[in-house]
């Protein structure tokens, strides 16, 4: 289904090599992986099969038509998903999907069948515009859009980043029904081990180049774990925890986004919040941050009451998110300066918590250069580090690891890992539910209540499950609205 | 023609839906036309005159009162001699004065009116003096040596600064949606992502241009039709000319601007360096063409500059077609630049207009 032979790709007139001497070949009916870390070359490769882009050199066909000379043909029978969410936000579900169908000469009744599954799930929803939707619908219904008409080939560039752990179930039984029904053959790339797992062969990238091919469980390395060095143990009840919360409730009219959460955070502790998409994650977030006020209930952060003292409770506490992390345009020295003028540093405690920074970090010969020349991965360990630049005691972590490679994501925690190791207590929420085996405790939120709250292991054996995945999918399951 | 057809039928929802945009469309005529119309005006009003009146005749005396009874003049200071004016002017007390000289010094070769006014503000000064030059043309003294100057404003007798700007403002509207409304929403699929989609898709890269220019010329159609019926209606504006020369010279400038737009948007890759790229644009367009300063009266580079922009001849022919209502055959000159502007810009976009990403 897809020939291609030694592929050469360059951008910025040859300085910069994405692609080098790729070859490959996927036959018919195959789910095909393409595994690798940031700036590997995965969507180059996909905009080269999708005709997007030109190669140097070398030659790639799509279903035994090439992609510089019939891409016309090649743009008939191909379906691509991005990597972002590429709807138009301000149309709705079923008009996004009318609107595709009709640019690809064909009717939503047409090719009905092959979608069915999928839009019974977005069928309740068709008139809310997609911008509305969660993570999880908005990829649901980008797959349907890509499906409408009837492609032989998929292209799927990281349909699950950004997507709760239910949804991407649900996404990839989905991809295996269209697979096996109709033998649509599918090119997929993903940073998530368990979605690697289920690809019938995998090709392993880095910098451009394919290192391996072949079935994933040959091909993926063995998954390493890093481990605190220092076991945590929590102090005894009488020292106050670092976040305290008693029936903490955020209403937005009949809506109840947080239902009376209740829970306790021990200092030093690495507390994973986790939660599918809606579930209240970020309402809660917002309230023990003191950016919102809560409806009922309260919440202590550091010793200080996030209803009153939330200007205390700013100054004690780091904040990341995955939106929010750096100023793109600024140097790497330039936004450590900011941030920690910002919370009141002097100029030599910067200069020297920067310097230890760019150490730890072996990022020295990165220090003046703009932050949104690097690649994702060093940003978000950078956002990190700014963080915590100026010694929190507490730091919120809002998905800090989402659409990052597995090796930096191993990396990352290692700064976590660190970080809580010199007292910091870490706050985090992720998709990934590797990771929230790594957290000391995990409460796990479903419909705006916190329905279970232990460390992994005592989960684990609780729910009967082989891993967080399973605890998480069983709780999950049960939500009612979405 | 189904996948065209329903591409324009999003373009059109994506304009609905955006308050922003709803507001710009149908805000901006209004609030322009409110502004020029009625709080920005050019007009003479209210002027303070000081009157040095050495004659004391009774055809002085009348030229006086006429002067004051006239809406836009009032006087309110009376002078002894000449010498006192210069410094009242400074002082702002009064804006203009009028000194009306004796016989005798008539008969000695001076002029019998002088007209002094305070020229800090040159366009505002000679709009006065005009206007000041009309009233007392009408009834200078027979006796006088020298003929007074009889002035006639032709096509606009009272200065109506409404005449003036209406054809600017439509012009400046034209541009601002069709070149930066239309830039900005097709960065937005590039910067949105979906425009990937469109390309990875068999959609003719044609279909997807000329389905993104459309609305925004029924749009910037229904504005001109607002802004006519506003001004003629509200502002006493007249439609001297053909209307059917009018619309067809409108249209034209449109599709000019629609492919600056395109233009701007394929050299662009942000909806914020299409905003910018776009007032970069119109920018010089307000101030060299015509609408606010006249092209004659700019220094020779600044005018000769002035010929490329649209915006100029499209004011020029719709000035020459509402107010002066000339013959059609005198524009022929304004129908061939934007044509030739239209084509030259249609046809680089399109080739620019890429079918696959860089």
């Amino acid at each position: 289904m897809i020939q291609i032979s030694h592929l050469r790709k360059t951008y910025n007139k040859g300085r910069t090599v994405a692609l080098e001497d790729v070859t490959l070949h996927i036959p018919a009916g195959e789910i095909f992986g393409l595994i690798g870390p940031d700036g590997a070359g995965k969507t180059t490769l996909f905009r080269l099969l999708a005709t997007l882009l030109l190669p140097d050199s070398g030659k790639a066909q799509v279903n035994g038509l090439d992609v510089v000379r019939d891409y016309r043909q090649i743009r008939r029978c191909i379906g691509y998903m991005p990597g972002r969410f590429s709807l138009y936000q301000d149309l709705t579900v079923e008009e996004n999907l009318q609107f595709f169908a009709s640019v690809f000469g064909t009717t939503l009744a047409e090719n009905y069948h092959l979608i069915a599954d999928v839009y019974r799930m977005l069928e309740p929803f068709k008139h809310r515009l997609a911008g509305k939707l969660s993570g999880g619908m908005k990829q649901k219904l980008a797959l349907s859009c890509a499906l409408i008409h009837a492609p032989k080939v998929l292209f799927l560039d990281e349909p699950t980043t950004g997507v709760d752990p239910v949804s991407r179930k649900e996404l990839w039984e989905l991809l295996h029904h269209l697979n096996r029904t109709y033998g649509i053959t599918m090119v997929v790339s993903t940073p998530y081990r368990d979605e690697v797992l289920q690809c019938h062969r995998i090709a392993l990238m880095e910098a451009g180049r394919i290192v391996a091919v072949g079935p994933a469980a040959d091909v993926l390395p063995e998954e390493e774990r890093v481990q605190r060095t220092v076991p945590f143990v929590p102090p005894g009840e009488e020292v106050e925890g670092a976040i305290v919360a008693e029936g903490l409730t955020k209403q937005f009219g009949t809506f109840v986004a947080c239902d009376h959460i209740t829970f306790r955070v021990h200092r030093g502790e690495i507390f994973g919040f986790l939660g599918a998409n809606g579930a209240g994650k970020t309402t809660a977030m917002k309230m023990l941050c003191g950016l919102s006020q809560p409806s009922n209930g309260w919440a202590r952060v550091a010793g200080y009451d996030v209803a009153k003292e939330y200007e205390q409770v700013k100054q004690h506490i780091g904040y990341m998110s995955q939106q929010f992390a750096l100023y793109d345009d600024l140097t790497v020295a330039e936004n450590f300066r900011l941030f920690g003028g910002i919370y009141g540093m002097n100029r030599r405690q910067i200069k020297e918590q920067f310097q230890r920074w760019m150490q730890r970090l072996g990022m020295e010969h990165e220090a003046h250069k703009q932050v949104g020349a690097l690649p994702l991965g060093w940003k978000q360990k950078l956002a990190f580090a700014v963080s915590i630049f100026h010694r929190p005691s507490i730091v919120f972590l809002d998905e800090p690891t989402g659409g990052v490679d597995a090796q930096t994501r191993r990396q990352f925690w290692q700064l976590i890992y660190e970080a809580a190791e010199e007292g910091i207590t870490i706050f985090v929420t992720t998709h990934y539910m590797d990771e929230a085996a790594y957290c000391d405790r995990v409460s796990i939120m479903v419909d705006g209540q916190i329905r279970a709250l232990d460390t992994p292991p005592r989960l684990m054996e609780q729910f009967g499950a082989a891993d967080m995945y399973g605890v998480f999918f069983a709780l999950a399951r049960t939500a009612q609205r979405s | 023609m189904k996948q065209f057809y329903s591409f324009v039928r999003k373009e059109f929802k994506h304009i609905f839906r955006d308050k922003q945009t709803m507001l710009i469309l149908l805000v901006m005529p209004l609030v322009l036309i409110g502004l020029f119309g009625y709080a920005l005006s050019m007009e003479v009003r209210s002027t303070r005159v000081a009157v040095v009146d050495m004659q004391q005749s009774q055809e002085s005396r009348r030229l006086v009162q006429r002067v004051d009874a006239n809406a836009y003049f009032s006087v309110t200071e009376y002078l002894q001699s000449p010498a006192a004016v210069e410094s009242l002017l400074r002082k702002g007390r009064a804006d203009l004065a009028l000194v009306i000289r004796t016989r005798n010094d008539v008969r000695q070769g001076k002029a019998e009116l002088q007209i002094l006014t305070d020229g800090s503000e040159p366009n505002l000064a000679q709009t006065r003096v005009q206007y000041l030059q009309q009233i007392v043309g009408l009834t200078a003294s027979p006796t006088a040596a020298q003929p007074a100057v009889i002035v006639k404003m032709l096509f606009n007798p009272q200065s109506r600064s409404a005449y003036n700007f209406v054809p600017g403002v439509i012009g400046l509207i034209l541009l601002l949606i069709c070149a930066m409304m239309t830039s900005i929403s097709i960065v937005r699929e590039k910067e949105r992502g979906t425009m990937e989609i469109l390309l990875a898709s068999p959609l003719p890269p044609l279909y997807v241009i000329v389905a993104k220019l459309l609305p925004y010329l029924v749009v910037s159609s229904v504005n001109v039709g607002t802004i006519l019926l506003l001004s003629y209606y509200v502002l006493d504006v007249p439609i001297a000319g053909s209307i059917w020369v009018f619309c067809a010279l409108t249209l034209l400038y449109i599709i000019v601007a629609l492919a600056l737009g395109l233009f701007i948007s394929t050299v662009v890759r942000s909806q914020l360096a299409a905003m910018l790229l776009s007032l970069l644009m119109i920018v010089p367009a307000i101030y060299l063409s015509g609408m606010v300063f006249p092209v004659e009266s700019m220094p020779e580079a600044a005018a000769r500059v002035s010929y490329i922009i649209p915006t100029r001849w499209y004011i020029d022919g719709a000035r020459k077609l509402l107010i002066q209502g000339v013959d059609p055959t005198h524009l022929s000159i304004h129908f061939l630049v934007l044509a030739v502007e239209a084509v030259v810009l249609l046809a680089v976009s399109v080739k620019l207009f890429k079918t696959r990403l860089q």
